[in-house]
This record gives structure tokens, C-alpha cells and sequence, in this order.
């Protein structure tokens, strides 16, 4: 079984993401944080998450409030136990500079939302496929 | 009485009668009354009357009237007692002629007793003869410079002279039949009685008490030393004796100092007599061969002479007492000197006769020459044992000396060599040639190398020849100049420069100058050497200081000389300098010994001074000079031979020195010339003036090989005191005739006109152009005044710039400015251009014109100027030194300066002070590589107005080449206005920038802004449908779709929008960019749009190109996703890629299969927005294709469609090679 987070703070948007993942695979167990500062905790297993599993992927919108999304990556790659997670950014913004930034973090992939949501879940499925299945790519 | 008595009578009567008659004297007979009674011949002739007139007469009347009343007396007081006597002894007798005329008599009476009374018979002689040598007599004795005294037997003072009177302060009366001996010292009267008996006894002429001293004694008492010639004086009286007395004082006094000179003379002095005794030594000669004086005086000199050599010794001083002079004795023999002590030592005698009351006497210098000798034999010894070969020859180049290694190397044994000429070592053709080298060496001897540069050969005895190299130094001994020469073989060995052995060479002169002097330098004495060689006679010199013989800087050592000489000291041979009576500065060496007096005490010196360089010195000066002379100097004697040449003249003419000196000028001269040259020659030296020699003559010399050159020579006149000559210098001038050679050819074949003018104006030459140029023939021009080429209207004018070329004549262009004309044969001007040159800077006496014709320049100027004048941009045009040098109106207009004012000036005038230098320098480097480009490239530049006023320009530059140099032309334009609009432009550009940046920004938020919604209006609506399909109704299906196609579109716009933003945001950034990896990428981006099509992508080869890679990209997408999706339907989409070189830029083509574009339509699909279809027909926002077209452009290429419907679209462009520059463009695209 497998664990993910999504950090998403738009709800229109969480909907969808879940609703993707569970038509991609519903065994996937998703945790949520609405924003940057709970996808911390999660992480770090701190309140409220102080139970939480270790998340197989971690799907980041960029732009989170309270704490930006690309706090995320930094956490994660800087601890031992969790700079394995391949994190995913998915989001609205093109912008070369997010994408760059991102990339420059660690995170594993970053894609726009496709407007279409079969093409959304196409690129969910592929990204469980990538990610979950087997091993993670590093 | 009976007949024969008065026969007898009668025969003694005749007889007595004819001897009266016959008698010389004038014999008058009176009788006691003092008439004549008788009167002979001689009476009539003496007195001029016939006896008729005198007979019976008074004898008075024979008597000068005023003597009758005396003689009247007289003749009275003789008849009283009449007796043979002479009459009136004494008295001055006169007799008076008939005619009146007296004249002094003598007579003797006698009387004479007859029965008829006593008569008287005066024998009357006429005495004028004797009175008036008498009187003569008197006079001379008066005269006489020595005192005369005239004695009689008993020694009483008869007759004295002005002079005795004077000499010894006596009146004549006091002296007159005083005994001589007063005028003797008194202890010497007795011994002066006794001399003087004896005289009388025997009188004779001669030196009285010869070498005794004598002594006179004057009335005060004081005595002084004389000498007395006596000679007899027969009188009637008896015989007197005529003694002449002569003061030796001074005499005596140089002869003291002679003795002393003699005496401390450093050599041994020896006076001989001419029978060979010697009269007096001095202290030296005791001392060299070790006798006291007295054992030598009166002794032959030959007790001085080794027995051996006596005999030969006698004959040379006989010999020498023949012929007496100033002399070595016995030159280049071997002489000795014999010591008491029997040993023998080498000497060198000088000889110089001496003349005294004495007779002739010879005094010798002799030196002791042992230590020379023993130098001579070392000398002797090197030259023996030196390694190589000496020989020593003499002035006639016989052989004197030669050592071993001559033999070795000659093949000769001494002898065969000693007294051979030296040539016999000279291969005989080149025995000539050595003659005259060994003559001209002794002429200017040297130490050198002989013959430098030549090849030397000697010759040994069997006839072979070997390389020789020679050192020769002359060697001037007793015995006369000589000439050292060291050989050296060189057949193996390479030349060295090194001499084997120098001689020192011992110069002498024979003749040495010995002066005294006192301890305060004052001279007391001079010889006839000192005379010649300081030009003072004894007369002059002799009691001024020695200090006026010595120069200035010598004058310290004098004084210390005579220091040390005050202690004894003896200097010897010491160097130094004194000057001559011409103040010349002599060289001599000086050997100066202390003069003692009897005590011991020193009281003065003695120096010989040798004459050692004196001529040298001056030669050497001489030739100094002439050696440095550029020209090449030859000094000529009156009879035009070579006495001095410098080394230009050994290098002009190929000979050494000694090959020219002493031969005659013409050897200088080719044979054809010599006889002209010789007549030249002597008619300078009637009028010797400085000039030049020939002058317009052609002068040739000729050189030792026979070769001959062209020369110039210029002469002046050298007096010397040996006599005339004359300088001349001689320049070889082959290279100026070679120039002007060249220069003529030149001149004929030169493009321009070449006309030669001198000072005056007159054309000299003139060459085939200006011939051509002018309309005249050459004869027509040369020797007309150069005007005739030149407008009447201005001839005035250039004949004064003529004048004032000629004043500074200088290589330049004339009347640089003014416009000049030509005026040719026929009257027709045209303008011209001068070039001008000196000829002959020296004296400027010509002048090179150029003349070109410029009528074309003129034309082609003037064309120019038209354009110029009427252009509307400031025209400035500038020579490479920043000149102005042309402008036109519109500068007068812009600058506000009048033409006049901006020409010739700098052009930085025109521009501001501040920005000057910075001109400057652009302009040099505008120079340095002229373009035609733009001036300043995006600098300020500002123009500057007279009145100080500054406006922004533009200046446009190109080069301008003229035969004039390089220049500049400037076009200038005032771009006040256009300032003014790019400012404003430059505002509004950026004030768009910065709206348009807004603008951008706001798509940008707005559009990422509204992404999010807008997906999630489409995904929720998407999953609406889903949920509700079939649920709400068919209607609801159909708002789903629209929702969805809305949301859809809106969103295209937005990603459109979006990319167009993203676009402007990112600056370009040029590179190279791979177009195939930009291909992939979009491949990779659109692989779903291409899956879903089915669409083949065909690439070709594709190039890199310049260009920015985002957007490159996005151009491709666009036209990929274009091309694909433009399908038609059924087939499925094929897109072809390809790309072709054009020039600087490639052009791609993007080729499909779709439904084509209609081609009136195909500039239109590149508008922005412009859709050829519905929505619903084919997706798309519209504005792909003119962002396509933006990014094309914004990469200087250029975007079009070629299409028919039905028929697929292929859109080209063109994209810049990685190499190709592109224009800059503004940012915003």
C-alpha cells in the first residue's frame, strides 16, 4: 500500500487530484495538506501529523500560502530519512523560473495541470506508474 | 884770375844752374833785402808767374797778404842767422798763386855766400798732398775708437786722441809731454820703462807684452785692464812709437765668464791652437781623463788620443784648421779617449772654431759616451738576438746594420749585406717602387708599417720570393738619419700588426745653444747656438731675465730648477718648453749645471739647450689640421713639388705619403694635362690668390693605377719662412658628375616640365616635356628670361618671387595659393603648378622647376567645387594636418564664418573647446585608416559657431585622395531638429517601453491568473457530464459542450496570450542554435497532438542557425502544430521539413498535406487574430502565424506561404547563419 500527499490549497483543484488518483489506483491512500506549513508537518511527523506514514510521493502545488511549496523539496532533501521521496510539482504556473527553481530543489517532475481532465489523469497515472510502482526513481 | 877758373866758374855756374832749373821743388833765390833774384821752373808753374814777373819783385809777393808782414820778420831774423833749416817749423805756411789762390807750403832754406853778399834759397814744396793726409791722419787718430798715444823715444806723450782723453780722464794738454808711464799703474812703471826701451830698441808692429796683463790707470786712480798694439812712427824727429790702447773691461769680464762656462760646462771643454797645443781646459776635462790642468795645458792635445790613433788624430785637426766649422769630428768613426791613467774610454767630440787676437783656436766638447756605448751594444744585442730581421739603412739606403735572422732569412751571409743598397732585398720589379717609398720615408720619417695594404715581397740570394711584412722607425744617431726596418716572414703566419722591436730613437742635434745666467735668471752670457735658436742676439739678451725665454706654465719648474741648482743639483736633459723672440714655443731639453765663484759659492747656472722639436711640433700641428680636412690636401712648393699630403689625398690618388712627397704635382695629373697643368702652376705663383683652380675647366686627376676621375680644386697661397707655397684642395667630384649624369636623364624623361633657371632669370636647361608643355624648342627657351613663360600680366610679380627664392632657396612649392599660369608660344595661358628646387644648395645658384600642366586637376577641381558649393550638408574637407582646406556655403551658413576665416585654420575651430583634444585624436585615427563611415559612432558631437554658440551634428567622412596628399571630407549636418525629435522619440519609446512592460506584465499575472479557473471550469464541467450523462436531458449535453468549447477557447486565448507575453518578457539572446534539437523538442512537446493525428514529421538536413532558441522553438511548434493540424480529412498528416542556404541566411520550409491556404489570402494569415476558419472548423486562437511572423523578423529574416487549396501549404523563412551580423534593432518586437 502506498501513501501519498498532496499539498493543494485550491479545493476545486484538491477535488480533482483526488478524484484522479483514486480512478488511477484506488488502494493509493492520499493524505492532504492545505498548504506549505501542514505539508512540513506531515514530513516531519510533527502536529498534526505526528502519526503520519512516510509518504511513497508527495504531489506539491507550487504556489502554496502560509509556506511557499518549494519549502517542501528543501525539507525533504535535507533529512535522511525522507530525501528519497520523489516529489512531484503540479501546477498551473508555466513560468520558467517555478520550473527551474524547482528543478533546482530536487523535485522529480513538474507539470501544468492539464485543463482536460482525462489528460489529467492520464499524466497521474503515469506519474503512479513511475513513481510508486517498483522502485522510486531517484 | 886766369881762365880756367872763370871756366870752371863758369861750368859749376851751369851745372848749379840746371840742377836749380831741373830741381822738383820751386827754388827761390833773395838776396838780403828779400828780393828774388833767382827763380827756377817750378817756381813759375807752382805760382803760376813767368820768372820776368817775379825777378827783382819783393819775395812777399809769393806770401798771402796777411802773412807778408811776419814773413817780412822772418826773413829778416834769417838772414841774421842764416842756417839750413826748415823754415818756420811748426807754423802753418801758406803760398799765394798769381791768380790769388793759396795753398801751404813747406820750405828749406839755405843760404848761400858769394862775393856779392849773402842770399837765401828757399826750397819751396807745395804741401796740400801731405797737409791734407796729415790732417786725414789726425783725423782717424782722432776718431779712433781705442785711445791713440803717441810716445817719443824718452816715453813722452806726444799727440793723444779724444779717446786717450776719455779712457783715462785726462785733458789733452795735461797729457802732452807727460811720460807715458802715468797713465800706468804705478807698480808696473818700472817694468812699463823697461818694455818700452825695449821697443824703441827694436820697434816693430805689434801686441804689446802679449800675455801679460795690463793694466791702465786713469786719472782717479782706478786701474783697468788694457791692451796696446804698438807701431813705429818714423818722424823727422826720430822715431816715435804709435801706441793704441783698448779697455778690455768687458772683455775680460766675458771672458771670466766664458772661463767659468767652460768650467762648469758638463761635457770636457778642450781649447786647442792651431798648431794642436792646448790652450786651456776646464774643471771636466780633468776630471774625464783624470790630468790636472797644468799637466795638459801646452801639451798636444793628441797625450789625450790613444797612441794607435794619433797620427790619423794630427791630420783631422789639420784638416779641421783648414776648413773650421761648427762640426762633429771624425763623424760615424770610432773615437777614444785616453786617461792619464792609460785607459781608454769612447768618446764624441763637437768642434767650433774660435778666433782670437791669438790666431784661430779650436774648442772641443768631448763627451764620454762609454754608457751610450753600452746602450748602442745592448741595442746591438736586442737587434741581434730580436726574432726577426733587422735591417739598418740608411739615408741613401745602403745596408749599415743587419742581425742573424736577416741572414737566415735572406740567404746572405753579413758581409754580402752591410754596404749594399737595400733594394738588393726587393724583387726587381719592385725595386722602383721601394725606391721611392725609402725616400719619401726618410722625407717624412716615421714609425709605421711601410706600405700598408700593399703586398710586400722580399728576395732572397737564390732568387725566390716570400710575403714580408715591414715596421720600419727612423733612427737619427751622430752619424746621420737611418731607418730601422723590422721583416718578418710572413709566408706562414698571419699578419700581425705588432712591431718586432721599437728603437728608441736618440735624437741629437749637433749643435748645442749654452746660455749663463745669474741666480735671479738675469743672462750674462750667449752663444751663437742660443742666438739661432732663440732669435735673440747677444746684444739684445744679455742682461734681461731669463724668465722671458720661459712660457707661463713652465715658469714654476724654472724656479725650482734654480733652487735646486743653488744646492748643487744638475739637471740633466730635462723636457720643457721656452719660447723664441717670435714667441713661438720651442721644445728643448736642457742640461743646466751650477756656477761656482772661486769661494765655492753658487752664483749662477749654466744651461745647454737642444732644439728637440721645434719644427715637429709644428708639422705635426700642421698636418694634424690637414689630416682632418674632408678634401684631400696637397701643399706645393714654389717649384711644384709635393712637400705635404693628407691622408685623403693617400686615398683619393691610391699612393702612400711617401710616393708623392718631393715629386712634382703633375704626377697627380693624366700625361695629356701635365704640360697645361705646369703652366697653371707657375702663373699662380706670380699672383697667388685664393680661388679656384681652372675654373670651367674640366680637371682630371689621375690615380696611382693610371685610372683617372674628375676633380675640383681650389688653391690658396701659404707663406712660410720657407718660402711659398701653395694649398690646394681637391675634391674628387665623379659622383657629382655621375648625378649630374643621372640627373639629366632624369630631367629629360620626367613627366613634368623641367626648366633650370639661374639667379638672374635666364633658363639654362630645359627638358623634352617643357618643350612639349611651353610650344617653344629647347634653343628657343635656353638663355631667355624664364618670364617668357609666364602671363605678361604677371611677369612683375615672379620676378620678384624669384628674387626671393634665390634668397632662401628651400625644396617647395611656389607661390603655394596663388594661381599660377603658363603662357605658351602661341599666347594661350593655362594654369600650372611649380614645384621648386635648389641646385646646388650651396650657392643657390640655380633653381629646378617642375611645371605641370593642371588645366584637367582645374577642371576636375572645379567640378568638384560645384558640388561642393551647392551641396546642402555642410562640406569641410581637411588635409591630413587638420586643415581646412576647402568649404562650402552651406558651412559659411551653418557655422557662420566666412570662408576666408576657416580656411587654412585648424578644423577643431569649428568645434567646441571641451572637445577639441578628443577631435584631434579622432582625426588622427581617421587618418590612420580612412573609411567611409560615420564619425563618432553614437558619440555627441557638437559643432561650435562663431559666435560661440554649440549645436549637435552629424558628421558623415569619407577619404579623399589628391595628388595633393590625403584629405578628408566632412559632411556636417546640424541635427538640432532631429535631436529634438529623438529625444521626443526617445521618450515616447521608452514611455511605450515602459507601458507596454505593464502591459506585459499585467497579461502575464492576468493570464497565469486565470489559468487556474479556467481548468476548473473545464475539468469540473467534463465531470459533471460524466455524472449526469443521460441524466438531465440531450439539451444539457449540448450546454456541456458549449460550456466546455468556451472554456476552451477562453483558454487558448489565455495560453496565446500567454506565449505572446512570455515572448516580449524574455529578452532575445542570440546564439547558435541547433534547429534539428529544436525540432525534437517540439516533437517531444506536441507527441500528443501528433499521436492523435497520426502525423509524420519528415526532417532534411537542418543547419545551425543565429537566433534566440526559445523562440526558435516556439516557431517551430507553432508551425508544426499548424501544419498538422490544418488536415484534410482522411489523410493523414505528412509535414515535411527542410532547409537551403540563400546567402547569409537559410530558408527553411515547412511543408504539409493539409487543406492548403487560398493565395490571395496569404499575406493575411500572418495578421494577428486572423482566422481563415471557425472555431469549430479548425482550433486555434489565431495568433500562432503572426507571432511566427514576429519572431521571423525580429531575426532579420522574412516569413511567407506558398499553397493552393486542396494542394497543402508550405510556409518558408529564412533564419541568419551562425556567421551573418546582424543589424541592431530596437528591444521591444
Amino acid at each position: 500500500m502506498c501513501d501519498v500527499l498532496i499539498a493543494e490549497d485550491d479545493a476545486a483543484a484538491l477535488h480533482l487530484t483526488l478524484k484522479a488518483l483514486k480512478m488511477v489506483d484506488g488502494r493509493i491512500r492520499t493524505h492532504v495538506a492545505r498548504d506549505g506549513a501542514q505539508a512540513l508537518a506531515f514530513i516531519r511527523r510533527q502536529p498534526p501529523f505526528c502519526d503520519a506514514p512516510r509518504p511513497q510521493l508527495i504531489v506539491l502545488d507550487w504556489n502554496l500560502p502560509k509556506v511557499h511549496g518549494r519549502e517542501v523539496p528543501v525539507a525533504v532533501r535535507s533529512s535522511a530519512a525522507t530525501r528519497d521521496i520523489p516529489i512531484v510539482v503540479v501546477t498551473t504556473s508555466d513560468a520558467e523560473k517555478d520550473r527551474e527553481e524547482a528543478a533546482h530543489l530536487g523535485v522529480n517532475e513538474y507539470f501544468v495541470k492539464a485543463p482536460h481532465f482525462r489528460d489529467f489523469v492520464d499524466s497521474m497515472r503515469r506519474i503512479t506508474e513511475r513513481y510508486i510502482d517498483g522502485d522510486a526513481d531517484s | 884770375m886766369n881762365d880756367t877758373n872763370g871756366v870752371i866758374a863758369e861750368v859749376e855756374d851751369r851745372w848749379y844752374r840746371e840742377i836749380v832749373e831741373a830741381a822738383p821743388d820751386a827754388t827761390v833765390m833773395i838776396d838780403s833785402n828779400g828780393l828774388i833774384v833767382l827763380v827756377n821752373r817750378q817756381t813759375e808753374t807752382l805760382f803760376g808767374y813767368l820768372r820776368s814777373e817775379l825777378l827783382g819783385q819783393p819775395v812777399e809777393i809769393l806770401v798771402p797778404e796777411r802773412y807778408r808782414r811776419t814773413h817780412h820778420i822772418h826773413r829778416d831774423g834769417y838772414f841774421g842767422e842764416p842756417n839750413m833749416r826748415e823754415m818756420g817749423a811748426g807754423l802753418e805756411l801758406s803760398g799765394v798763386r798769381k791768380d790769388g789762390t793759396e795753398f801751404p807750403v813747406e820750405i828749406s832754406l839755405s843760404p848761400v855766400r858769394t862775393d856779392r853778399g849773402v842770399f837765401a834759397t828757399a826750397a819751396i814744396r807745395d804741401a796740400t798732398a801731405r797737409r791734407a793726409s796729415e790732417n786725414q791722419i789726425k783725423n782717424v787718430l782722432e776718431t779712433a775708437p781705442d785711445a791713440m798715444v803717441i810716445i817719443s823715444r824718452t816715453g813722452n806723450i806726444m799727440l793723444v786722441n779724444a779717446q786717450t782723453e776719455r779712457m783715462f780722464g785726462y785733458t789733452r794738454e795735461s797729457l802732452i809731454g807727460r811720460p807715458i808711464e802715468v797713465l800706468v799703474p804705478e807698480r808696473l812703471r818700472t817694468q812699463h820703462i823697461g818694455h818700452r826701451t825695449g821697443y824703441f830698441v827694436d820697434p816693430k808692429v805689434r801686441g804689446m807684452g802679449a800675455g801679460l796683463e795690463l793694466s791702465g790707470r786713469r786719472k782717479d786712480g782706478s786701474e783697468f785692464p788694457i791692451e796696446i798694439s804698438l807701431s813705429p812712427l818714423e818722424t823727422d824727429e826720430g822715431t816715435l812709437a804709435t801706441a793704441a790702447v783698448r779697455d778690455i773691461t768687458d772683455r775680460k769680464k766675458s771672458q771670466e765668464q766664458m772661463r767659468n762656462l767652460l768650467e762648469t760646462a758638463p761635457d770636457a771643454m778642450i781649447i786647442i791652437d792651431q798648431r794642436g797645443m792646448i790652450k786651456l781646459v776646464n774643471a771636466q776635462t780633468e776630471r774625464l781623463f783624470g790630468f790636472d790642468r797644468d799637466a795638459l795645458v801646452n801639451q798636444p792635445v793628441e797625450i789625450l788620443v790613444p797612441v794607435r790613433l794619433r797620427d790619423k788624430h794630427v791630420g783631422h785637426r789639420t784638416g779641421y784648421f783648414h776648413d773650421p766649422k761648427i762640426r762633429e769630428m771624425g763623424a760615424g768613426l770610432e773615437l777614444w779617449g785616453l786617461r792619464a791613467d792609460g785607459t781608454e774610454f769612447p768618446i764624441e767630440i763637437s768642434l767650433s772654431p774660435l778666433d782670437t787676437e791669438e790666431g784661430r783656436l779650436a774648442t772641443a766638447a768631448v763627451r764620454d759616451i762609454t754608457d751610450r756605448k753600452r746602450t748602442q751594444e745592448q741595442i746591438r744585442n736586442l737587434l741581434e738576438t730580436a726574432p726577426d730581421a733587422m735591417v739598418i739603412i740608411d739615408q741613401a739606403g745602403v745596408i749599415t746594420l743587419i742581425n742573424r735572422q736577416t741572414e737566415r732569412l735572406f740567404g746572405y751571409s753579413r758581409e754580402q749585406l752591410v754596404g749594399q743598397p737595400v733594394e738588393i732585398l726587393v724583387p726587381q720589379r719592385l725595386r722602383e717602387k721601394h725606391l721611392g717609398h725609402r725616400r719619401g720615408y726618410f722625407l717624412d720619417p716615421k714609425v709605421r708599417e711601410m706600405g700598408a695594404g700593399l703586398t710586400l715581397t722580399g728576395q732572397r740570394r737564390d732568387g725566390s720570393e716570400f710575403p714580408i711584412e715591414i715596421s720600419l722607425s727612423p733612427l737619427v744617431t751622430e752619424d746621420g738619419r737611418f731607418a730601422t726596418a723590422a721583416v718578418r716572414d710572413i709566408t706562414e703566419r698571419m699578419l700581425t700588426q705588432d712591431a718586432s722591436l721599437r728603437l728608441a730613437a736618440i735624437v741629437e742635434s749637433s749643435n748645442d745653444a749654452i746660455l749663463g745666467k745669474t741666480l735671479d735668471g738675469t743672462i750674462t752670457s750667449w752663444n751663437k747656438a742660443a742666438e739661432d735658436l732663440y732669435g735673440y742676439t747677444r746684444l739684445e739678451i744679455v742682461g734681461k731675465s731669463i724668465r722671458d725665454l720661459v712660457p707661463e706654465a713652465k715658469l714654476a719648474e724654472l724656479d725650482a730648477i734654480m733652487a735646486g741648482i743653488c744646492n748643487g743639483a744638475v739637471v740633466a736633459q730635462l723636457e720643457t718648453n721656452r719660447i723664441n723672440k717670435r714667441g713661438q714655443l720651442l721644445d728643448v731639453s736642457l742640461t743646466i749645471s751650477p756656477i761656482h765663484n772661486a769661494d765655492g759659492v753658487v752664483v749662477g747656472a749654466s744651461t745647454i739647450a737642444r732644439d728637440v722639436g721645434m719644427i715637429k711640433k709644428a708639422q705635426l700641428k700642421f698636418e694634424a689640421l690637414l689630416e682632418t680636412a674632408p678634401d684631400a690636401m696637397v701643399i706645393i712648393d714654389q717649384n711644384g713639388l709635393i712637400t705635404l699630403v693628407n691622408r685623403q689625398t693617400e686615398r683619393l690618388f691610391g699612393y702612400r705619403s711617401s710616393g708623392l712627397i718631393g715629386k712634382p704635382v703633375e704626377i697627380l695629373v693624366p700625361e695629356r694635362l701635365r704640360h697645361k697643368h705646369l703652366g697653371h702652376r707657375t702663373g699662380y705663383f706670380v699672383d697667388p690668390k685664393v680661388r679656384e683652380m681652372g675654373a670651367g675647366l674640366e680637371l682630371w686627376g689621375r690615380r696611382a693605377d693610371g685610372t683617372e676621375f674628375p676633380i675640383e680644386i681650389s688653391l690658396s697661397p701659404l707663406d712660410t719662412e720657407e718660402g711659398n707655397f701653395a694649398t690646394a684642395a681637391v675634391r674628387d667630384i665623379t659622383e657629382r658628375r655621375k648625378a649630374a649624369e643621372q640627373f639629366k636623364n632624369l630631367l629629360e624623361t620626367a613627366p613634368d616640365a623641367m626648366i633650370i633657371i639661374e639667379r638672374s632669370g635666364a633658363i639654362s636647361l630645359v627638358n623634352q616635356q617643357a618643350e612639349h608643355l611651353f610650344g617653344y624648342t629647347r634653343d628657343e627657351m635656353i638663355g631667355q628670361s624664364v618670364e617668357m613663360l609666364v602671363p605678361e600680366q604677371l611677369r612683375g610679380r615672379h620676378v620678384g618671387h624669384r628674387d626671393g627664392y634665390f634668397r632662401d632657396p628651400k625644396v617647395r612649392g611656389m607661390g603655394a595659393g596663388l594661381e599660377l599660369s603658363g603662357r605658351r608660344k602661341n599666347g594661350t595661358e593655362f594654369p600650372i603648378e611649380i614645384s621648386l628646387s635648389p641646385l646646388e644648395p650651396e650657392d643657390g645658384r640655380f633653381a629646378t622647376a617642375a611645371v605641370r600642366d593642371i588645366t584637367d586637376r582645374k577642371k576636375a577641381q572645379e567640378q568638384i567645387s560645384n558640388l561642393l558649393e551647392t551641396a546642402p550638408d555642410a562640406m569641410v574637407i581637411i588635409n591630413q594636418g587638420g586643415v581646412i582646406t576647402l568649404v562650402n556655403r552651406q558651412t559659411e551658413r551653418l557655422f557662420g564664418y566666412e570662408r576666408g576665416a576657416m580656411i587654412g585654420q585648424r578644423v577643431e575651430i569649428l568645434v567646441p573647446e571641451r572637445l577639441r583634444d578628443v577631435h584631434v585624436g579622432h582625426r588622427r585615427g581617421y587618418f590612420g585608416d580612412p573609411k567611409v563611415r560615420e564619425m563618432g559612432a553614437g558619440l555627441e558631437l557638437w559643432g561650435r559657431r562663431a559666435d560661440g554658440s554649440e549645436f549637435p551634428i552629424e558628421i558623415s567622412l569619407s577619404p579623399l585622395e589628391t595628388p595633393d596628399g590625403h584629405f578628408a571630407t566632412a559632411a556636417v549636418r546640424d541635427i538640432t531638429e532631429r535631436k529634438t525629435a529623438q529625444v521626443k522619440l526617445t521618450d515616447y519609446a521608452r514611455n511605450l517601453e515602459a507601458s507596454n512592460r505593464e502591459l506585459e506584465e499585467f497579461a502575464y499575472v492576468a493570464s497565469h491568473d486565470l489559468q487556474a479557473p479556467l481548468r476548473n471550469i473545464i475539468s469540473f464541467s467534463e465531470l459533471l457530464r460524466e455524472e449526469c450523462v443521460g441524466k438531465i436531458g440531450e439539451e444539457a449535453d449540448q450546454y456541456f459542450e458549449f460550456i466546455e468549447e468556451g472554456a476552451m477557447r477562453l483558454q487558448g486565448l489565455i495560453k496565446d496570450i500567454l506565449e505572446v507575453s512570455r515572448l516580449n518578457r524574455i529578452k532575445r539572446s542570440f546564439a547558435t542554435v541547433d534547429t534539428n534539437e529544436c525540432l525534437e523538442g517540439c516533437r517531444t512537446q506536441l507527441r500528443s497532438l501528433l499521436q492523435d493525428t497520426g502525423a509524420t514529421i519528415e526532417l532534411g538536413v537542418l543547419p545551425d542557425v543565429k537566433g534566440d532558441a526559445l523562440r526558435l522553438s516556439q516557431l517551430f511548434q507553432n508551425l508544426l502544430s499548424n501544419a498538422v493540424k490544418f488536415q484534410r480529412d482522411g489523410v493523414p498528416p505528412v509535414v515535411r521539413i527542410h532547409a537551403r542556404r540563400l546567402g547569409e541566411f537559410w530558408e527553411f520550409s515547412v511543408a504539409d498535406n493539409g487543406i492548403g491556404i487560398d493565395p490571395e489570402q496569404s499575406l493575411q494569415v500572418f495578421e494577428i487574430f486572423r482566422r481563415l476558419h471557425t472555431a469549430e472548423e479548425y482550433p486555434g486562437s489565431g495568433i500562432g502565424l503572426s507571432i511566427c511572423k514576429k519572431i521571423v523578423e525580429s531575426h532579420g529574416g522574412r516569413i511567407w506561404v506558398e499553397s493552393e487549396p486542396g494542394k497543402g501549404a508550405t510556409f518558408k523563412f529564412t533564419l541568419p547563419d551562425v556567421s551573418t551580423t546582424l543589424p541592431p534593432e530596437h528591444d521591444y518586437v
